[in-house]
């Protein structure tokens, strides 16, 4: 392949998983280009990469990967901001002023004597790539670096990336899955398959272009490319509005969810806190989810949604108020087994192989040796990972892992699942599988209740949303009512679809909108 | 850093060389008016900082007695015999050394306790990482790996306890679980090293001519300080030498006559170990009367008028 | 709580188990006591001497001071002892400066073991880091703790303070070994 980006571009790298991606990013940063037999040239501000010195490579070209918390090196944010800064062997006061004016520039003076454990993710995140902006790159590769964040974490440090773009004129390859936000403000859209570029092209032309997947296109670009459109695709909020403005519609409809008789997980009036002096997490939440069916809690960071699900699971105890599954008591024995997928599945893993982790399930539910061996591989063949039953759990995608674990859970024999967060830093084909799973899981008759920031999830997988703030529940309603209720906090497809298509939630819910006329 | 200490603000060289000053003094001295001064100051300090106690006032006078009981048990010499205790002389000088000790131990402890508080790990970076940058990386990876592994741990045991996989039903149970996980913590730990290193690589860890920058600067308070530091030091160890703060308890108690260079020697060393108080309470002077001024009604209405 | 409990009952324990064992008894009752009472078995000479001290114009500077140390350097003169059975080295010298009423401090080290630290104030280390106090009989320096030397009637004992590990005061055994330690 070959490809040239001019200085001060934003480019933004699309791909599925395994098209090579990450691979690009770190071989044109030399110090951590990954081993391997290389053909062809690297050539990097004109000359070619040999003749750029070591301290140029270092200090020119900077790299954010997606790990939020491994990236950290240091224990206090003013240090992990110095680190470049002294590997460069710059003087104490200069590092000073560098530090001091990065620091103001991506608002972290209030962080700037924190440890840097004390930090959130998004947080964590931005001090990442304040640290690497010491060095004063005029390039910048940014490897996923919204894969672990939170929306509102990821807003957050999309827009620091553009502002250093427009501002600073830094030069920006960026592969990224939430393209809603840069698809729009990237000057070019690189889009890799197999290991070859198959697409240069800026977004509006790009949007329209049949070699980018589905996956990669912003919202609005795919109900345009569902609904079959012509000429230049939208590819913003307000674009796809005008679009949808003169089509006719008939308003979107929801079926009445089916009433199922008891409620299989059931919270009265929980009050929880982690310690006598911390503030309460959950003050007074009542909430319930119905046999058989999947609920969504939905809420910003701190509301208090993986601390619901831990006590769901009966990890927290709450200091006051009622758990009850399947209609009796569980504060002190769970009367139906409960099983908790937690936000990083990798937390699950304990052995070496995919197969002995199963296994371990499997003995923990009663099963014999051979008995274990065969609903191992039945899970597995079920899930879809029997090919990566003797992989290590660390060398799978995050989408395997999440399987991987799921299945592990799955051979429990639990009657309700709590997912953590199912969807993060997940591309748009692991997102669907992941949909596609939750509503297979609802097919047996398991109990699904999932917390998550991700609307676009919530709005296609649950029978019922919920909305937690300030500790309790804001509303709860069928998905419909739900992301229409909203004004703000709702789907995309929502956003767009306002006021010109009633109670349109989904790209599904537009689609068939305009299709039915 | 909200609860930190006026003293603890000072340049960690001046921290460092007070702290040197003072504990070598403290722990090395057998003067009781020395071990008297240091204990005096360091509860000052300590009132001032985290506050104290009834009940820690008596559990340490407790402590104190105790170990100055425990030496006449021990050391049977000295010529004021009191009693005899299981054939063996309880004598008068053994039961003051006693209390010598007990002055040393506790204003030891409490300065230790002084030092914990303001010697933050920001300020031992400092100290190695000035001659040796590399090294100063190595402490602060380590002090950013230890309560992350907490949390891992935490998160790991939470994901095990809600699948039902952590059995702690018995002790034994308990430590084989805990060992599982932190088997799986472990490889964790090196997953993720991988990506730190290459964030240490990308960030020229390999690059040679490394410094280390620090956010702290010398200013008059610690020149002032230094200053009082070294002369405090120089009269301390020409006493010492010169035996003009000579205080011996066996065979019995005696000391030097009081001169200017005794004089001296106290003087400066009660005003050494007097600072951190001082320090503390000017600032929390300036710190009363600005929430004074702004508790008062007609402040927020001044302020709201200008 | 359960905890705390369990270890204030072994602070507890500890003090009454230190309290049971401790023998108090005033100085005038100690020095009384000391009377020898009985039959003797025979008689053997003591002397406890810290000549060594006296002799040496810099030595014990701080114990001179004191007065601890007399002009000849002789603590008790050679004198005659009664004896029972199974007297050692030790006990005659403990029975003698409690007669005497001087100051005495030992250590025992393990079951019959005694270390003599300290006569009339005058303590090992004293006079720097190769004194202490050592016993002869008869001339000899035997190997063996004073408290496991058994005397037999006529035999003659001396204490005396070596300032370097008893070369000055006539024990060859360090001599011919060419160091060693006081032990």
């Amino acid at each position: 392949m070959s490809f040239s980006v001019c200085e001060g571009e934003l480019v933004l790298l699309c791909g599925r998983s395994g098209s090579g991606k990450s691979t690009l990013l770190k071989l044109i940063k030399r110090e951590i280009a990954p081993f391997g037999e290389r053909g062809g040239e690297i050539r990097l501000f004109g000359r070619s990469e040999e003749d750029l010195s070591e301290r140029d490579s270092v200090s020119k070209i900077g790299f954010v990967a997606q790990s939020v918390e491994a990236q950290l090196v240091t224990e206090t944010v003013w240090r992990e901001l110095a680190f470049g800064a002294e590997s460069l062997g710059l003087p104490s006061g200069e590092i000073r002023r560098r530090i001091a004016e990065t620091a103001m520039y991506f608002g972290l003076e209030r962080l700037f004597r924190r440890k840097t454990a004390t930090l959130s993710g998004g947080e964590k995140q931005l001090l990442n790539l304040a640290s690497v902006m010491v060095c004063e790159p005029s390039v910048l590769l940014l490897d996923e670096p919204t894969a672990q964040l939170d929306p509102i974490a990821a807003k957050k440090l999309i827009s620091c990336v553009l502002r250093l773009n427009r501002e600073l004129g830094i030069t920006v390859l960026v592969c990224e899955h939430r393209v809603d936000e840069l698809f729009s403000y990237a000057d070019r859209i690189l889009c890799l398959d197999k290991g070859r570029i198959v697409t240069d092209l800026p977004p509006k032309t790009a949007a329209s272009d049949a070699s980018v997947f589905f996956g990669a296109l912003p919202t609005a670009a795919q109900i345009f490319r569902r609904l079959g459109g012509s000429g230049e695709a939208p590819i913003t909020t307000a674009q796809c509005r005008s679009f949808l403005a003169d089509k006719k519609v008939t308003p979107a409809f929801h079926p009445d969810p089916e009433c199922t008789s008891t409620p299989a997980a059931a919270i009265k009036n929980v009050f929880f806190r982690y310690g006598k002096s911390d503030r309460d997490i959950l003050s007074d939440l009542s909430f319930s989810a119905d046999t058989g069916s999947v609920t969504s809690i939905l809420g910003g960071n701190g509301a208090g949604k993986s601390t619901l699900l831990k006590i769901i699971a009966g990890v927290e105890k709450p200091y006051s108020g009622k758990l009850l599954l399947g209609g009796k008591n569980a504060v002190k024995k769970h009367a139906l087994k409960t099983v908790l997928l937690p936000q990083s599945p990798r937390e699950l893993f304990m052995t070496s192989s995919v197969y002995e982790d199963l296994l371990e399930s499997a003995c923990a539910a009663g099963y014999g040796k051979e008995a274990g061996e065969a609903a191992v591989n039945k899970t597995a063949g079920e899930l879809g990972i029997t090919a990566l039953l003797h992989r290590h759990p660390y060398d799978l995608s995050g989408g395997e892992q999440q399987k991987a674990a799921l299945a592990k859970l799955l051979l429990l024999n639990p009657d309700i699942l709590l997912l953590d967060e199912p969807t993060k830093g997940m591309d748009y084909d692991s997102k669907r599988e992941t949909i596609r799973l939750i509503a297979a899981l609802k097919a047996k008759g398991k109990t699904v209740i999932i917390a998550t920031h991700d609307t676009q999830t919530a709005a296609l997988c649950s029978d019922r949303c919920a909305l937690l703030f300030d500790g309790s529940v804001v509303c709860s309603d069928a998905p419909g009512e739900f992301f229409t209720g909203l004004a703000h906090y709702t789907t995309p497809e929502a956003h767009i679809a306002r006021g010109i298509i009633p109670g349109a939630v989904t790209s599904d819910d537009i689609v068939n909108a305009v299709r039915q006329q | 850093m909200s609860n930190e200490s006026a003293f603890s603000r000072l340049h960690p060289l001046t921290l460092s060389l007070w702290f040197f000053f003072v504990l070598t003094v403290t722990v090395m001295t057998v003067n009781p008016i020395l071990a008297a001064l240091s204990l005096l100051f360091s509860a000052l300090y300590k009132a001032l900082t985290t506050g104290i106690s009834i009940k820690g006032i008596s559990v340490s006078l407790a402590f104190m007695l105790l170990i100055a009981l425990l030496n006449p048990l021990f050391s049977h010499h000295g010529v004021t015999v009191l009693f005899f205790l299981n054939d063996l002389p309880v004598t008068l000088e053994s039961l003051l050394f006693g209390g010598m000790m007990s002055l040393v131990v506790m204003s030891s402890v409490l300065w230790c306790g002084a030092l914990a508080l303001c010697m933050t790990s920001d300020k031992v970076i400092w100290l190695f990482g000035k001659p040796f940058p590399k090294l100063a990386v190595l402490i602060s990876l380590t002090l950013r790996l230890l309560p992350a592994i907490k949390t891992s741990y935490g998160r790991m045991k939470d994901a095990r306890t809600a699948a039902g996989l952590y059995d702690d039903s018995s002790p034994f149970a308990r430590i084989s679980s805990s060992l599982r996980i932190f088997s799986a913590l472990v490889t964790m730990i090196l997953e993720d090293s991988i990506d730190t290193a290459d964030s240490m690589k990308a960030r020229g860890l390999m690059l040679r001519g490394r410094t280390s920058c620090s956010i702290f600067r010398f200013r008059p308070a610690d020149f002032a300080v230094l200053a009082l530091v070294l002369l405090s030091a120089a009269a301390a160890a020409y006493s010492s030498v010169s035996k003009a703060v000579l205080f011996t308890f066996y065979p019995a108690v005696s000391y030097g006559s009081m001169g200017a260079v005794t004089a001296l020697t106290y003087g400066s060393f009660a005003l050494t170990a007097v600072v951190p108080s001082f320090m503390e309470v000017t600032l929390w002077k300036q710190l009363h009367s600005t929430t004074y001024r702004s508790n008062t009604p007609q402040a927020r209405n001044s302020r709201s008028t200008v | 709580m359960k905890k705390r409990a369990v270890i204030a009952a072994c602070a507890v324990a500890a003090l009454i188990v230190l309290i049971l064992f401790m023998k108090p008894e005033s100085v005038g009752d100690h020095y009384e006591g000391s009377a020898f009472s009985g039959a003797a078995d025979g008689t053997v000479t003591l002397e406890v001497s810290c000549a060594e001290i006296a002799n040496s114009p810099e030595a014990g500077a701080s114990l001179k001071e004191n007065g601890l140390v007399p002009d000849d350097g002789i603590l008790v003169y050679e004198t005659g002892f009664p004896i029972i059975g199974g007297d050692t080295a030790f006990s005659v010298l403990s029975r003698a400066l409690k007669e005497r009423r001087i100051h005495f401090d030992y250590s025992a080290v393990g079951d019959h073991s005694v270390y003599v630290k300290g006569i009339n104030n005058i303590y090992e280390y004293d006079c720097g880091d190769l004194s202490g106090w050592m016993y002869s009989v008869n001339g000899d320096f035997p190997t063996v703790s004073a408290s496991e030397y058994t005397l037999s009637d006529g035999d003659s004992v001396r204490w005396i303070y070596t300032c370097d590990l008893g070369r000055d005061v006539g024990d060859t055994y360090y001599a011919l070994q060419g160091g060693g330690t006081d032990e």
